[in-house]
This record gives C-alpha cells, sequence and structure tokens, in this order.
C-alpha cells in the first residue's frame, strides 16, 4: 500500500513537472522583456519627471534646481490651467458622445445593406490611419472663412458663414469636427463588430414573437452591445485627452486661450518657453485627471454590468 | 597685339556673361529659372582676371545654419550656398524649425549641447538670450578686423541698423533684414477726384493722401469699408479700407505696434536721458501697456479691425499682403513684404501702391507725468516700429569654424548678394543697406518702375534712422514677454476682453515674469537695450 | 408592414452611408484638387471644384517638394529623402520591435497563470499604459536623452514609439492568441517539445495574420506621430509630419504647397490603407470585441 502510492504519486507528475518547469522559464522569458521595456521607458521617466514638479530648470540655467512647492502653487492659482481643464472636458465629452452616435449610426447602416460593405469599410476606415497633422492642415483650408468650401456651402444653402477658426466657440466646434471626421471610423468598426457578433438567433426569435424593426433595435440590439461601447468609448475619450496635433495646426491655441487644451496648454506655457519643471507640473495634473476619470468612468461601467 | 587680344575677348566674355545673368535674373524674379541664374552667376565669377582678392578656402568644412522652415529666410541661405561653396569650398546648410518653436529649439540646443549650430538666423530680439547663455560669440573684433572689407561694406549699412545689431555695447548680430512696419496704401483710389469729393460728402473733411495720424487713418478705412458706404471703391469684389493680422501663433500683437507705439512713446527730446524708443516698459522695467496711451492705441486697432475690415477674424500675415494685392483692401500697415509682392504676376495693384511711415498722432501720452501731451499745431508725433527688428546672423560659441562662418556672413549680406535678396518677392528680406536704394537693377529686373523702387526702399531706410524709431526691447526672455503680450492682445482683438483689462492683465503677468527672471538684471539688460547708461 | 419597414430601413441607411461617405471622402478630394491647383485660384475669392473646367491644373507643388522649385529654386520641404528614411524607419523598425516584445507578452497571459499578480491585472496593466499622456514623458525624456546627448537620433525615435504602441499591440494580440486553439500546442508539448517550440512553430504561424495587423497599426500610428518627433529631434532625425508642419510659418500657411506636401506624408498609411485594408479593418473589429 505504502509503496504503491508514492509510486502512483511520482508517475502523474512528470509530464505536469516537466511542463510546470518548462513553462517556469518562459512564463518570465516571455513575459519580462515587453514589461521591463514600459517599466524603463513609461513608469521611470514618469518618476523621475516628479523631481521636476519640485523643481525648475528654466532657460538661461545649468541645472535643475529645487523648488518645493512653487510650480503646484503656480498650477493650482493659474486660471488659465482651470479654464483648460474645463475646456478639454466640454471637447472630450462634445467628442466621444457625437462619434458615439454618429458610429452607431453608420455601423447600424453599414449591417443593414448588402452591397459594398467591404469596399466601404476600408474607404471609411481611411481617417483613421492619416497622420493627424496633415488631417489638420486639410481641415484648416477647408475652415477657411472667405476661400474655404464649407463656408462656401453654407452661404450656397442660405446660411450665414461661420468663423470656424476665430470665435471663441465655433473654434472649439470645429476641434470637434476634424476629431469626428478622424476618428468617427474608430467607433463604427468597433460597433460594427459588437453588432456583427450579436447572435442571429435572438432576431429570429424576436421576429417570430412579433417584434418590429423598432424593437429589435432597442429592445435587443443596443443593450447587448451596450457594455462594448462603453468600453470604445472610454477607448476614444482617453486618446481625446490627448489632443494636441490639431491645435497645434489648426488654431494654435486661440482665439484668445479658446482651444487650449490641456495638453498644448503644457506645451504652449511650459514646453516652449522652456520652463520644465512647470511643464512637468502640468502633465503630472494631466495623468492625474485621467486617471481619476479613467477610475470613474470603471466604476460606473462595472455597476452598470452588474446592474 | 596678343595680350590686347586676349584683354578685349574677356572683356566681350564678362559682358555676354553679364547679359545672360541679367536675362536669368529677370527669370528668377518672375519665379523660375534659378539654375540658370546659378550658372550664370558662376560664369561671371568665374571669368579671370578680376581684380578681387583670392577668397581663402574652407575645404571640407560644412557650415550648419539654424532658421526657420522655408521658403522664406532659409530660402536665400540654401540658394546662396553653391556659389558659396564654389568660391569658399564650405558647404552651407540650412536646418529648419517651425517658426514658433524656434527660440525654443534654439534654447534647447544652447542649453543641452546637442545639435551643433555653427550661425543663427533668427530674431533680433533673442539676442540678451542667447548672450546669457553664452551661445553667441560678439562680432565687433571680426568687424573691426574686416572694417576695409568690400564685402563687408561697413559704410554702407545705416546707423540705424547698425544700433540694431547691438546690445550692450557690443554687437552681436548681423541683420539682413530689415523689419519694421510701413503704410501700404492704394495711392490711385486716394488720389482720385471722385473718391475725394465722396469723402468730403460723407464726413465733410478732406481725404487725406496718405492718412497722417491713426485717427485720420481709422476714418477713411472705415469710410472705404461697407458699413461707410464707399466699398464700391474695389473693383476687385468688395473692398475694404483694412487688413491685418490677427490670429493667434501668427505674430498678430506685432501689428498692434505701430497702433500703441505712436500713443506711448515720448518723442527723443523730451524722453529721459533723449532715449528713443522707450516702448512697452519704461526704463525701470515697469511694464507700460495697461497706461492710457497704450490702451487707446489698443482700442483704436481693436476699433478698426472691427470696423474697417472684412469679416471672419482669421486673417494672418499671408491674407494682408494677399488682400492688398489682389486688390480688395485699401490700406494695411505691415512689415514691407507686401512691397516686392506688389510686382508678382497675380498682383493687381501693381504702381498703384503708395508706401509712406506709419501714421502717427496728434496727442500722446506722457507716461513719467502721466498727462496727455499734445503736439504743436501741425504737428505730427511719429514714431516708426521695428517690429521684429529683423533676421539676423548670429555666430554660436560652440562653432569650431568661426572665421568660415564670419565670411558666409559677409558674403551673404554682401551688397551685390544682398540687393538681389531684398528685391526678390520669394526672399522676406527687406532692404536694409544704403547701396540698397541705388542698386535698383535686380528691383527693374523684377518688374518695379524705378521711381516707385525709389520710393518704396527709401521709405524703409527713413524708418531706420528716424529719431523716434521704436526698436523691438531685447530682453533676457524676450520670447516669454512677446507671447504674453500677444494671448492679451488676440483676447483684445477676439472681444474675449476689453483693451483696458486685457493689459491690465498682462501687466501682472509681466511683472511676474521679471521677477522671476530677476528685476535688476532685466532693467540693466533693458538699458543695455535702449543704449542708456544704467 | 415588416417589408415597407425594411425597405424604409435600408434607403435611410444608404442615404446615412452616401452623406457619411461624402464626408469623410470630400476632404481628401479637397486637398487633392488643391494641390494641383496654380496659386491664383488658391487664393482666388472663391473656392473652385473641378479641374480643368475651373481651373488649370499644375504639378508645380510637388516639383517644388522634390527640388526644382520656383522662386529660390528650393524647395519648402528640406531634406525629403531623409525625412522619408527617418519616418520610414522610425515606424518599421519600432512597430517590428513592438510586434516582437508584444507577440511574446501576448502569448504569456494568453497562455500562462500567473499567481502572485492575476493574469487580468497585468494585462489591464498594459493597457492603461496607453492611457499615459505622451506630453507626461516630453519632459522626462527631452532630458534623460539630451543628458546622454541622443537627442536628434532615429534609434531613439525607434525607442519611443516601440513603448507608445507596445499596449496596443498586446491589447490586439492577446485577444488573437486567446482565439488560437490550445490544443495543438499542448499535443506538441506533450510529445516532448519546449513551451519555446509550441510558442514558434505552432502558435506564432496560425498567428500571422493578426501580427500583421498589429504591426501595420503601429507603423502607422508611428508613422503619423508627431509630439515625440516635435521635441526630440531638431535636425537629422526629423520626421515628416514634423516638417509638415513647419508650413506654419511667418508669412501664413502656403496652402498650394501644403496640401502636396500633406498628400506626399499622407500617401504611406493611404497606400497601407488600400493594399490591406480589409484586414486591418478585420483584425481591429476581432480585437475590439473582447
Amino acid at each position: 500500500m505504502t509503496t504503491a502510492q508514492p509510486a502512483v504519486a511520482v508517475q502523474a507528475p512528470p509530464a505536469a513537472a516537466h511542463r510546470r518547469t518548462a513553462d517556469g522559464n518562459a512564463k518570465y522569458i516571455f513575459l519580462l522583456p515587453a514589461m521591463t521595456y514600459l517599466l524603463i521607458l513609461g513608469v521611470f521617466p514618469l518618476l523621475f519627471s516628479l523631481r521636476l514638479v519640485f523643481g525648475a530648470w528654466n532657460a538661461g540655467q545649468k541645472n535643475i534646481t529645487w523648488v518645493g512647492l512653487d510650480n503646484i502653487q503656480r498650477l493650482l492659482a493659474d486660471s488659465r490651467f482651470w479654464d483648460s481643464f474645463w475646456k478639454t472636458l466640454a471637447f472630450v465629452a462634445l467628442a466621444a458622445g457625437l462619434e458615439l452616435l454618429l458610429g452607431l449610426a453608420v455601423a447600424l447602416a453599414l449591417q443593414n445593406v448588402t452591397r459594398g460593405k467591404d469596399w466601404m469599410r476600408v474607404a471609411f476606415a481611411f481617417p483613421m490611419l492619416l497622420p493627424p497633422i496633415a488631417v489638420s492642415f486639410t481641415w484648416k483650408m477647408l475652415f477657411d472663412y472667405n476661400r474655404g468650401p464649407v463656408n462656401y456651402f453654407l452661404e450656397n444653402l442660405g446660411l450665414d458663414r461661420v468663423a470656424w477658426l476665430a470665435g471663441q466657440q465655433s473654434a472649439l466646434v470645429s476641434l470637434v469636427v476634424v476629431d469626428l471626421w478622424q476618428w468617427t471610423p474608430f467607433i463604427v468598426l468597433a460597433a460594427l463588430a459588437a453588432l456583427e457578433s450579436l447572435p442571429i438567433e435572438l432576431y429570429e426569435a424576436a421576429t417570430v414573437d412579433g417584434a418590429s424593426r423598432w424593437d429589435l433595435l432597442w429592445q435587443i440590439t443596443l443593450p447587448l452591445v451596450q457594455p462594448y461601447l462603453v468600453a470604445i468609448v472610454l477607448l476614444r475619450a482617453i486618446d481625446a485627452f490627448k489632443v494636441f496635433d490639431t491645435i497645434y495646426i489648426l488654431t494654435g491655441g486661440g482665439p484668445g486661450t479658446a482651444t487650449e487644451m490641456l495638453t498644448f496648454y503644457a506645451y504652449v506655457a511650459g514646453f516652449r518657453p522652456f520652463n520644465m519643471g512647470f511643464t512637468a507640473t502640468i502633465s503630472w495634473a494631466i495623468v492625474i485627471i485621467m486617471s481619476i476619470i479613467f477610475f470613474l468612468f470603471l466604476r460606473a461601467f462595472r455597476r452598470l454590468e452588474e446592474a | 597685339m596678343a595680350s590686347d587680344k586676349a584683354f578685349w575677348q574677356w572683356i566681350e566674355e564678362r559682358a555676354a556673361a553679364k547679359a545672360q545673368l541679367k536675362a536669368d535674373r529677370r527669370k528668377l524674379l518672375k519665379g523660375a529659372g534659378a539654375g540658370a541664374l546659378l550658372a550664370a552667376g558662376s560664369r561671371l565669377a568665374a571669368t579671370p582676371a578680376v581684380a578681387k582678392q583670392e577668397a581663402p578656402r574652407f575645404d571640407g568644412v560644412t557650415l550648419r545654419v539654424f532658421t526657420q522652415t522655408g521658403p522664406f529666410i532659409s530660402g536665400p541661405v540654401k540658394f546662396h550656398a553653391p556659389e558659396f561653396q564654389e568660391q569658399y569650398g564650405a558647404v552651407v546648410e540650412a536646418i529648419e524649425a517651425p517658426n514658433a518653436d524656434l527660440f525654443a529649439r534654439a534654447q534647447q540646443v544652447a542649453q543641452t549641447g546637442s545639435g551643433d549650430f555653427d550661425i543663427l538666423l533668427l530674431a533680433n530680439t533673442w539676442m540678451p538670450d542667447f548672450v546669457n547663455l553664452e551661445y553667441v560669440i560678439p562680432l565687433q573684433p571680426l568687424i573691426d578686423a574686416d572694417m576695409d572689407d568690400e564685402l563687408l561694406a561697413w559704410d554702407d549699412i545705416p546707423d540705424g541698423i547698425k544700433r540694431k545689431n547691438s546690445w550692450a555695447g557690443q554687437t552681436y548680430t548681423y541683420i539682413v533684414d530689415n523689419d519694421n512696419q510701413t503704410m501700404f496704401y492704394r495711392k490711385d483710389i486716394l488720389s482720385d477726384p471722385q473718391w475725394q469729393e465722396a469723402f468730403n460728402a460723407a464726413t465733410g473733411k478732406d481725404l487725406p493722401n496718405p492718412p497722417q495720424t491713426l485717427t485720420d487713418f481709422v476714418e477713411v478705412a472705415k469710410f472705404f469699408s461697407p458699413n461707410g458706404g464707399g466699398a464700391a471703391w474695389s473693383d476687385a469684389g468688395t473692398g475694404y479700407g483694412f487688413i491685418t493680422c490677427v490670429l493667434r501663433g501668427q505674430q498678430s500683437y506685432w501689428y498692434s505696434y505701430p497702433w500703441t507705439a505712436p500713443y506711448s512713446v515720448l518723442p527723443t527730446d523730451v524722453a529721459p536721458d533723449g532715449t528713443p524708443g522707450i516702448y512697452i516698459f519704461d526704463p525701470d522695467m515697469n511694464p507700460l501697456i495697461n497706461t492710457e496711451g497704450y490702451v487707446r492705441g489698443l482700442t483704436e486697432f481693436v476699433d478698426v479691425i472691427q470696423g474697417a475690415m472684412k469679416p471672419g477674424l482669421d486673417a494672418d500675415r499671408a491674407t494682408v499682403i494677399e488682400d492688398i494685392i489682389n486688390g480688395t483692401t485699401l490700406m494695411s500697415l505691415d512689415w514691407g513684404d507686401t512691397g516686392p509682392a506688389s510686382v508678382a504676376e497675380r498682383s493687381v495693384v501693381k504702381n498703384k501702391l503708395g508706401f509712406a511711415q506709419t501714421p502717427g498722432v496728434t496727442e500722446y501720452y506722457d507716461w513719467m507725468n502721466k498727462t496727455w501731451v499734445t503736439m504743436p499745431e501741425g504737428e505730427i508725433h511719429q514714431t516708426p516700429t521695428h517690429a521684429y527688428n529683423g533676421w539676423s546672423y548670429y555666430i554660436t560659441s560652440q562653432t569650431p569654424n568661426v572665421e568660415a562662418a564670419w565670411e558666409w556672413i559677409k558674403f551673404a549680406g554682401s551688397p551685390g548678394i544682398s540687393a538681389v535678396d531684398v528685391a526678390s518677392p520669394d526672399s522676406g528680406y527687406q532692404p536694409w543697406r544704403k547701396s540698397h536704394a541705388t542698386n535698383l537693377e535686380a528691383w527693374l529686373d523684377a518688374g518695379w518702375d524705378e521711381a516707385e523702387a525709389e520710393a518704396y526702399i527709401s521709405t524703409i531706410l527713413a524708418a531706420t534712422d528716424h529719431p523716434n524709431a521704436v526698436f523691438d526691447p531685447r530682453l533676457p526672455g524676450a520670447a516669454r514677454y512677446q507671447e504674453t503680450l500677444e494671448l492679451y492682445t488676440n483676447q483684445a482683438i477676439a472681444g474675449a476682453l476689453t483693451p483696458q483689462a486685457a493689459m491690465d492683465q498682462c501687466f501682472a503677468d509681466f511683472n511676474s515674469i521679471t521677477d522671476e527672471l530677476g528685476r535688476d538684471d532685466q532693467i540693466a539688460a533693458y538699458r543695455a537695450h535702449l543704449g542708456m547708461s544704467s | 408592414m415588416a417589408l415597407s419597414a425594411g425597405r424604409l430601413a435600408r434607403v435611410v441607411s444608404y442615404a446615412v452611408l452616401v452623406a457619411w461617405g461624402l464626408f469623410t471622402l470630400f476632404p481628401l478630394y479637397w486637398t487633392f484638387i488643391t494641390s494641383v491647383k496654380p496659386q491664383s485660384a488658391v487664393s482666388a475669392p472663391a473656392p473652385t471644384f473641378i479641374p480643368w473646367v475651373q481651373f488649370e491644373p499644375t504639378l508645380q507643388p510637388f516639383r517644388d517638394i522634390f527640388g526644382a522649385g520656383e522662386g529660390y529654386g528650393v524647395s519648402g520641404m528640406g531634406d525629403v529623402r531623409r525625412l522619408f528614411w527617418n519616418s520610414f524607419a522610425s515606424a518599421f523598425f519600432s512597430a517590428l520591435l513592438a510586434v516582437v516584445l508584444g507577440a511574446m507578452a501576448a502569448y504569456a497571459l494568453s497562455r500562462f497563470r500567473y499567481r502572485r499578480w492575476r493574469n487580468n491585472d497585468i494585462a489591464f496593466w498594459f493597457i492603461s499604459q496607453r492611457m499615459m499622456p505622451p506630453i507626461a514623458l516630453v519632459v522626462p525624456y527631452f532630458i534623460l536623452f539630451g543628458r546622454v546627448g541622443l537627442l536628434d537620433q532615429v534609434p531613439v525615435l525607434i525607442a519611443v514609439y516601440t513603448a507608445m504602441n507596445l499596449p496596443l499591440v498586446i491589447w490586439l494580440l492577446r485577444d488573437y492568441f486567446q482565439d488560437l486553439p490550445i490544443e495543438i500546442e499542448e499535443a506538441s508539448m506533450v510529445d516532448g517539445s519546449s513551451r519555446y517550440g509550441a510558442f514558434f512553430r505552432i502558435a506564432l504561424p496560425l498567428a500571422i495574420p493578426g501580427i500583421v495587423v498589429a504591426f501595420l497599426f503601429a507603423f502607422v500610428f508611428a508613422w503619423n506621430e508627431f509630439l515625440f518627433g516635435l521635441t526630440l529631434t531638431i535636425d537629422s532625425a526629423k520626421t515628416l509630419p514634423v516638417q509638415l508642419a513647419g508650413n506654419v510659418t511667418l508669412r501664413g500657411p502656403r496652402y498650394w504647397d501644403i496640401a502636396a506636401q500633406g498628400l506626399v506624408v499622407m500617401l504611406p498609411p493611404l497606400v497601407i490603407a488600400l493594399l490591406v485594408g480589409r484586414y486591418i479593418v478585420r483584425g481591429l473589429t476581432l480585437g475590439a470585441i473582447k
């Protein structure tokens, strides 16, 4: 009895033990390079920049000096920063929200047609792949007050010309339009994927039960894709926070400071005048803000899922 | 005799080469055939027995010139580089960066030691920052050693330019582009009796040709715009009286200089120590931008934008030039580029533009005594503004090729070469040498009438040596002050703040920048800029 | 009732798609015709739309870019060949490195169970790196690379872009590997192959489509990148978007040049989209579901 057990105990492990030891190293060798890479080039520099949050490296200085809480105090007291914060929130909400609606609409439309679906999907995906700098120049031309086609079309439709790049609010709208043009395809593709993953049996069953198309849409489709959509919108919102290239080209932050979003504000008020400490402070503020929003969103999302 | 024959042959060859050069230059200035010009130029230079000393050779040397992304400003560098290489052996490269990031980039390079620029072709106002970073070397020793060099032609350089090139008693830059602001106006319209009558009927005053004061200027501009009733003057579309740059990041605040300076700058004979051009700051670094005078100028600027300019508020520098030469705008106060552009092919205003100093004022604000001063009857207080001062060459302290760099600067700024550059609408350079007023060959080739060209060039040069000339302040942190002023001027233009409110905020920001950089150091630097003793 | 509702739905759908298609493609069309318009047509008060009918097209802006320019005969686009090389090298090699590191990590996350940190948490950490705003890294990169004299070098761009793309690559590939049937690998390992063998001989070849998609995405995003290019390069490592952005100059945008230069910069992503767009779309949609 006692001799038989050890025999069994010894026999079963070899295959498993072999895999475990083989895996043992592989587990780390596969994972660690990527992780180390991101630690070195992502986390470490971020922590290094903490030194600059409490320090200063300005024009004419040779070395980094210590200034304690000065940068933070300056930032918190800076109304331009807080303006930028609210503007960025507004921009992100507007952009992500509109992209969601439009993207979903286009995806639903795509699902509904039979001809040309494939090449339409590819054509619609173009904007996502183009350099934002080039896209911004294109829209700068389109939005030109006197010579741009957008105002030309508006006039021909009997509407007033809009000062796209020069009005306080319209400049923000212009940014949203450009972002919309470039990134709605992202939502379209994701929504399309989600829609196509829905089991067709549900629809068949519902139609048999006498549901109309409208019912199908509202009662089945939308609730089922909602979790996917929330995740996608969250991703899009995070990216929208980082908007920079478009502002650089389209408005330069103007008129006045109307389109100074957070990243651009950090660049133009901190990096360009060689105020490295202040730039680091603003950057850390951005990281904190984004993290808070991200986690808030996640919490709401999880709660939604449980409901 | 053989030598005679050779001599006459040489004369013939040079004449032929010169004629070819002229023809090619004409093509160049019309925008084509650059390669031919190059070939012709080198043919001219290569003909033997020219009584010029052998140029020093710098074979194997590469000179890196840091400047803005072309084609303007950096274009001439790249264009003249091959000729320089042929004569001197050194290769000249242009390293470009977006205009808005030029200063940041130069500073990064200066402080981190990365990048290896030999020569800078940048704003004159950044001189003190570069000096404080020990990034540029004084040019006076090089100038002194070459006083007789005909390429340098020291006496050909006006005093105003020499003053702009120096700070704290030392010469650090070599300007190749004279940046000041001029009034451009349609002299054909303003001298037209029909419009003179119409203006008189509408306002009861005589139509000034051109307006001499800012107030008159505003009135004329408003009249010739849709709201004033006189917009039909333009046969290219709806006419407007005025155009300026209002887009943020496009140097809009420099366009406010001609408006704010006359009201806030004291005449030289009244100013402390007889110092000209005390502008934006007083000699103790107290900002003057929120004084009554400056704010009044800014208010008039905002007023004329709203009342006499085409709607849209998105005009940038190109628009300011284009709208004059496409015949839809009557007047502008701008850097000189509109002049050469007026003879470009697409221009419809060739020989119709008048050039004058920017308008003055009949009363100015005395910030010392805090009171308004009225000029005597018939006199006008004029203060030509030198916004940006001019693109200037610096030699960096990091370069191992000081001699070669200096030879390039002399070459690029020599009377012959610079005369060609300032006549071309594609260079971005304005006339700065005295000889530019007389060396009109390139201008005629470009399509100017001789009288027109003379009028244009002399206006630019007159602004340079004007007794009340206002230079752009050269201060450490100039880029930061400029950006702040731009932000608030832009907000005033956009209507987000009233001019007074905007300038009050600017006042606070300026003071915090000054305190941050060290008030005493700033005061000393500013006095150095003004040429005052500390 | 159901039939006409269906037809109505289809009509509406087509209308939506046509409108969206026009909205998407018109800006590209505008860029194209602006690049072949003569200067006078671009500066004209009213926009024109149809070549040959409303204006005479010209290829001069493209000639300008490649060196045979007007005026001073110089291109506004600098050393085009070097710019192209910088953009291409930084995009290609960073995408390659990202895919190598990312495929391994994705495979690990989908095959191994980690006990100290849960798989999902590790995956989450990777993906959260995507949240890192680039501006937060600009200053430390600038200082750290600057201190060792590595500013303005293409390898630095490669390193930075790899870090930028790694989270996305891992996200895409993890799902892909999770979809691959595990049995074949298990079988081969029972037969004595190591984990590495299973990975290289079985999993990797099966995952090629997903890897190619991830590679192309990484390439395109690195090609389009601007902020790091702007702050970490001076001249010799400058990329195309940075050069293009320099066109916001003193004298205002020269749209004829800019449109042509913009097209040139947009070309590789467009070509990629045209050639393999179908697979990218499929890959993205597959990855997006999870």
